[in-house]
Protein backbone atom coordinates (compact mmCIF):
# COMPACT_ATOMS: atom_id res chain seq x y z
CA UNK A 1 0.00 0.00 0.00
CA UNK A 2 1.31 3.42 -0.91
CA UNK A 3 2.03 5.86 1.89
CA UNK A 4 -0.73 8.39 2.28
CA UNK A 5 0.18 12.01 2.72
CA UNK A 6 -0.24 12.91 6.40
CA UNK A 7 -2.59 15.71 7.26
CA UNK A 8 -0.99 18.91 8.48
CA UNK A 9 -3.21 20.69 10.96
CA UNK A 10 -3.10 24.47 10.79
CA UNK A 11 -0.94 26.49 13.18
CA UNK A 12 0.88 23.50 14.60
CA UNK A 13 4.31 23.91 13.07
CA UNK A 14 6.90 23.76 15.85
CA UNK A 15 8.58 27.00 16.95
CA UNK A 16 11.81 27.89 15.17
CA UNK A 17 14.68 25.75 16.40
CA UNK A 18 12.63 23.30 18.43
CA UNK A 19 13.10 20.36 16.10
CA UNK A 20 16.48 21.37 14.76
CA UNK A 21 19.93 20.58 16.03
CA UNK A 22 20.73 18.20 18.81
CA UNK A 23 17.22 17.29 19.95
CA UNK A 24 16.29 16.40 16.41
CA UNK A 25 14.47 13.10 16.59
CA UNK A 26 11.31 11.99 18.34
CA UNK A 27 11.01 8.76 20.35
CA UNK A 28 14.57 9.07 21.62
CA UNK A 29 16.04 10.03 24.98
CA UNK A 30 18.71 12.70 24.99
CA UNK A 31 21.19 13.76 27.63
CA UNK A 32 23.20 16.84 26.62
CA UNK A 33 26.87 15.87 26.30
CA UNK A 34 29.13 17.43 28.93
CA UNK A 35 31.79 19.79 27.68
CA UNK A 36 35.06 19.66 29.54
CA UNK A 37 35.67 22.99 31.26
CA UNK A 38 36.76 23.83 34.78
CA UNK A 39 37.37 21.18 37.45
CA UNK A 40 37.82 21.10 41.20
CA UNK A 41 41.01 19.65 42.67
CA UNK A 42 41.18 16.00 43.80
CA UNK A 43 40.54 16.70 47.51
CA UNK A 44 37.48 18.84 46.87
CA UNK A 45 36.27 16.39 44.21
CA UNK A 46 36.48 13.52 46.70
CA UNK A 47 34.49 15.42 49.30
CA UNK A 48 31.81 16.42 46.80
CA UNK A 49 31.65 13.17 44.79
CA UNK A 50 32.64 14.82 41.50
CA UNK A 51 35.34 17.11 40.16
CA UNK A 52 32.83 18.73 37.76
CA UNK A 53 30.91 21.73 39.15
CA UNK A 54 28.22 21.36 36.46
CA UNK A 55 27.44 17.80 37.65
CA UNK A 56 27.29 18.62 41.35
CA UNK A 57 23.74 18.35 42.74
CA UNK A 58 23.34 18.86 46.46
CA UNK A 59 20.54 17.20 48.39
CA UNK A 60 18.96 18.19 51.68
CA UNK A 61 16.28 16.07 53.39
CA UNK A 62 12.89 17.46 52.53
CA UNK A 63 13.88 18.49 49.01
CA UNK A 64 11.71 17.00 46.31
CA UNK A 65 12.85 16.55 42.72
CA UNK B 1 40.90 -8.68 35.43
CA UNK B 2 40.87 -6.27 38.31
CA UNK B 3 43.45 -4.57 40.46
CA UNK B 4 42.47 -4.23 44.11
CA UNK B 5 43.20 -1.09 46.13
CA UNK B 6 43.26 -1.89 49.81
CA UNK B 7 41.27 1.16 50.79
CA UNK B 8 37.71 2.36 50.40
CA UNK B 9 36.80 4.68 47.53
CA UNK B 10 35.40 7.05 50.16
CA UNK B 11 36.53 7.00 53.82
CA UNK B 12 33.72 6.09 56.20
CA UNK B 13 33.06 6.61 59.86
CA UNK B 14 30.01 5.93 61.99
CA UNK B 15 29.18 7.96 65.10
CA UNK B 16 27.71 5.12 67.14
CA UNK B 17 26.27 1.61 67.01
CA UNK B 18 22.96 1.82 65.18
CA UNK B 19 21.41 -1.49 64.05
CA UNK B 20 18.21 0.25 62.98
CA UNK B 21 20.10 2.34 60.41
CA UNK B 22 22.12 -0.74 59.33
CA UNK B 23 18.86 -2.58 58.60
CA UNK B 24 17.84 0.23 56.24
CA UNK B 25 21.20 0.84 54.55
CA UNK B 26 21.71 -2.87 53.79
CA UNK B 27 19.20 -2.44 50.96
CA UNK B 28 21.97 -0.67 49.03
CA UNK B 29 24.07 -3.83 49.52
CA UNK B 30 21.58 -6.47 48.38
CA UNK B 31 18.37 -4.66 47.46
CA UNK B 32 16.81 -4.10 44.02
CA UNK B 33 18.54 -0.76 43.43
CA UNK B 34 21.66 -1.61 45.42
CA UNK B 35 25.31 -1.78 44.51
CA UNK B 36 25.51 -5.56 43.91
CA UNK B 37 22.70 -5.31 41.37
CA UNK B 38 24.32 -2.26 39.77
CA UNK B 39 27.77 -3.80 39.42
CA UNK B 40 26.53 -7.14 38.08
CA UNK B 41 24.10 -5.44 35.68
CA UNK B 42 26.79 -3.31 34.06
CA UNK B 43 29.55 -5.92 34.07
CA UNK B 44 27.19 -8.40 32.39
CA UNK B 45 25.60 -6.08 29.84
CA UNK B 46 28.94 -4.90 28.47
CA UNK B 47 29.50 -7.99 26.28
CA UNK B 48 26.72 -7.10 23.85
CA UNK B 49 27.53 -3.40 23.56
CA UNK B 50 28.27 -2.61 19.90
CA UNK B 51 31.02 -0.01 20.37
CA UNK B 52 34.19 -0.04 22.50
CA UNK B 53 33.25 3.21 24.28
CA UNK B 54 30.06 1.60 25.61
CA UNK B 55 31.91 -1.51 26.78
CA UNK B 56 34.43 0.74 28.52
CA UNK B 57 31.82 2.86 30.30
CA UNK B 58 30.00 -0.25 31.56
CA UNK B 59 33.30 -1.76 32.73
CA UNK B 60 34.36 1.45 34.49
CA UNK B 61 31.04 2.11 36.19
CA UNK B 62 30.49 -1.57 37.03
CA UNK B 63 33.90 -1.55 38.69
CA UNK B 64 33.09 1.59 40.65
CA UNK B 65 29.83 0.01 41.82
CA UNK B 66 31.87 -2.86 43.28
CA UNK B 67 33.79 -0.22 45.23
CA UNK B 68 30.48 1.27 46.39
CA UNK B 69 29.32 -2.18 47.50
CA UNK B 70 32.40 -2.28 49.71
CA UNK B 71 31.64 1.18 51.15
CA UNK B 72 28.05 0.13 51.95
CA UNK B 73 29.30 -3.12 53.52
CA UNK B 74 31.71 -1.17 55.72
CA UNK B 75 28.92 1.18 56.81
CA UNK B 76 26.55 -1.67 57.70
CA UNK B 77 29.20 -3.67 59.53
CA UNK B 78 30.43 -0.70 61.55
CA UNK B 79 26.85 0.11 62.54
CA UNK B 80 26.20 -3.42 63.92
CA UNK B 81 29.58 -4.86 64.95
CA UNK B 82 29.37 -3.65 68.56
CA UNK B 83 25.61 -4.07 68.98
CA UNK B 84 24.33 -6.24 71.83
CA UNK B 85 21.65 -8.84 71.20
CA UNK B 86 19.25 -6.59 73.13
CA UNK B 87 20.02 -3.66 70.80
CA UNK B 88 19.60 -5.91 67.76
CA UNK B 89 16.21 -7.10 69.04
CA UNK B 90 15.11 -3.55 69.79
CA UNK B 91 16.02 -2.49 66.24
CA UNK B 92 14.09 -5.36 64.64
CA UNK B 93 17.27 -6.89 63.24
CA UNK B 94 16.84 -10.11 65.24
CA UNK B 95 15.38 -12.05 62.29
CA UNK B 96 18.50 -11.21 60.25
CA UNK B 97 20.72 -12.06 63.24
CA UNK B 98 19.11 -15.49 63.54
CA UNK B 99 20.46 -16.48 60.13
CA UNK B 100 23.60 -14.36 59.75
CA UNK B 101 24.85 -13.15 63.14
CA UNK B 102 26.64 -9.92 62.17
CA UNK B 103 27.84 -11.22 58.81
CA UNK B 104 27.06 -9.31 55.63
CA UNK B 105 24.43 -10.88 53.42
CA UNK B 106 22.65 -9.64 50.29
CA UNK B 107 19.16 -8.64 51.38
CA UNK B 108 16.93 -5.63 51.00
CA UNK B 109 15.73 -3.54 53.94
CA UNK B 110 12.87 -5.96 54.58
CA UNK B 111 15.17 -9.02 54.53
CA UNK B 112 14.31 -10.38 51.07
CA UNK B 113 17.38 -11.98 49.45
CA UNK B 114 19.00 -10.65 46.30
CA UNK B 115 17.72 -12.22 43.08
CA UNK B 116 18.97 -12.00 39.50
CA UNK B 117 15.57 -10.74 38.37
CA UNK B 118 16.55 -7.36 39.86
CA UNK B 119 18.62 -6.90 36.71
CA UNK B 120 18.16 -7.36 32.99
CA UNK B 121 20.63 -8.06 30.21
CA UNK B 122 18.71 -7.62 27.02
CA UNK B 123 21.25 -7.72 24.22
CA UNK B 124 19.78 -4.51 22.82
CA UNK B 125 22.15 -1.65 23.65
CA UNK B 126 19.45 1.04 23.62
CA UNK B 127 17.18 -0.98 25.94
CA UNK B 128 20.08 -1.84 28.26
CA UNK B 129 21.31 1.76 28.50
CA UNK B 130 17.80 2.99 29.31
CA UNK B 131 17.68 0.43 32.11
CA UNK B 132 21.06 1.64 33.33
CA UNK B 133 19.95 5.29 33.36
CA UNK B 134 16.79 4.29 35.25
CA UNK B 135 18.90 2.24 37.68
CA UNK B 136 21.02 5.30 38.48
CA UNK B 137 17.91 7.38 39.19
CA UNK B 138 16.44 4.65 41.39
CA UNK B 139 19.69 4.36 43.33
CA UNK B 140 19.85 8.16 43.69
CA UNK B 141 16.36 8.26 45.12
CA UNK B 142 17.13 5.36 47.49
CA UNK B 143 20.13 7.27 48.82
CA UNK B 144 17.88 10.30 49.34
CA UNK B 145 15.42 8.20 51.37
CA UNK B 146 18.33 6.81 53.39
CA UNK B 147 19.64 10.34 54.03
CA UNK B 148 16.17 11.22 55.36
CA UNK B 149 16.24 8.13 57.59
CA UNK B 150 19.77 8.73 58.87
CA UNK B 151 20.31 10.23 62.31
CA UNK B 152 24.09 9.89 62.06
CA UNK B 153 25.89 12.81 60.36
CA UNK B 154 28.97 10.68 59.59
CA UNK B 155 26.85 8.07 57.80
CA UNK B 156 24.90 10.80 56.00
CA UNK B 157 28.21 12.18 54.71
CA UNK B 158 29.06 8.85 53.00
CA UNK B 159 25.49 8.52 51.66
CA UNK B 160 25.82 11.96 50.07
CA UNK B 161 29.00 10.92 48.27
CA UNK B 162 27.36 7.74 46.95
CA UNK B 163 24.28 9.68 45.84
CA UNK B 164 26.34 12.18 43.87
CA UNK B 165 28.11 9.34 42.04
CA UNK B 166 24.72 8.17 40.77
CA UNK B 167 24.15 11.62 39.27
CA UNK B 168 27.50 11.45 37.46
CA UNK B 169 26.86 7.90 36.24
CA UNK B 170 23.49 8.92 34.79
CA UNK B 171 25.27 11.58 32.74
CA UNK B 172 27.84 9.07 31.47
CA UNK B 173 25.18 6.53 30.45
CA UNK B 174 23.29 9.30 28.68
CA UNK B 175 26.40 10.26 26.73
CA UNK B 176 26.95 6.56 25.94
CA UNK B 177 23.39 6.29 24.63
CA UNK B 178 24.11 9.20 22.29
CA UNK B 179 27.21 7.41 20.98
CA UNK B 180 25.24 4.19 20.41
CA UNK B 181 22.56 6.12 18.50
CA UNK B 182 25.25 7.77 16.37
CA UNK B 183 26.76 4.36 15.65
CA UNK B 184 23.35 2.95 14.71
CA UNK B 185 22.65 5.92 12.44
CA UNK B 186 26.02 5.44 10.74
CA UNK B 187 25.27 1.74 10.21
CA UNK B 188 21.63 2.30 9.24
CA UNK B 189 20.73 -0.46 11.68
CA UNK B 190 17.11 -0.48 12.71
Amino acid sequence: MADTKPNTPNNTSPPEGETAGYFGELARAYVPPQRYSQVWGPAEGLMKGTIFPELYRTYEPGMRP
Amino acid sequence: MWIYEKKLEYPIRVSYTNPRLAKEIITQYGGPDGELAASLRYLTQRYTMPIPQAKAVLTDIGTEELAHMEVVAALVYNLIKNATVEEIKAAGLDDYYADHDKALYFVNAAGAPWVASYIQSKGDPVADLHEDMAAEQKARSTYEYLIRLSDDPDVTDALRFLREREVVHFQRFGETLNLVHEWMDSKKVF
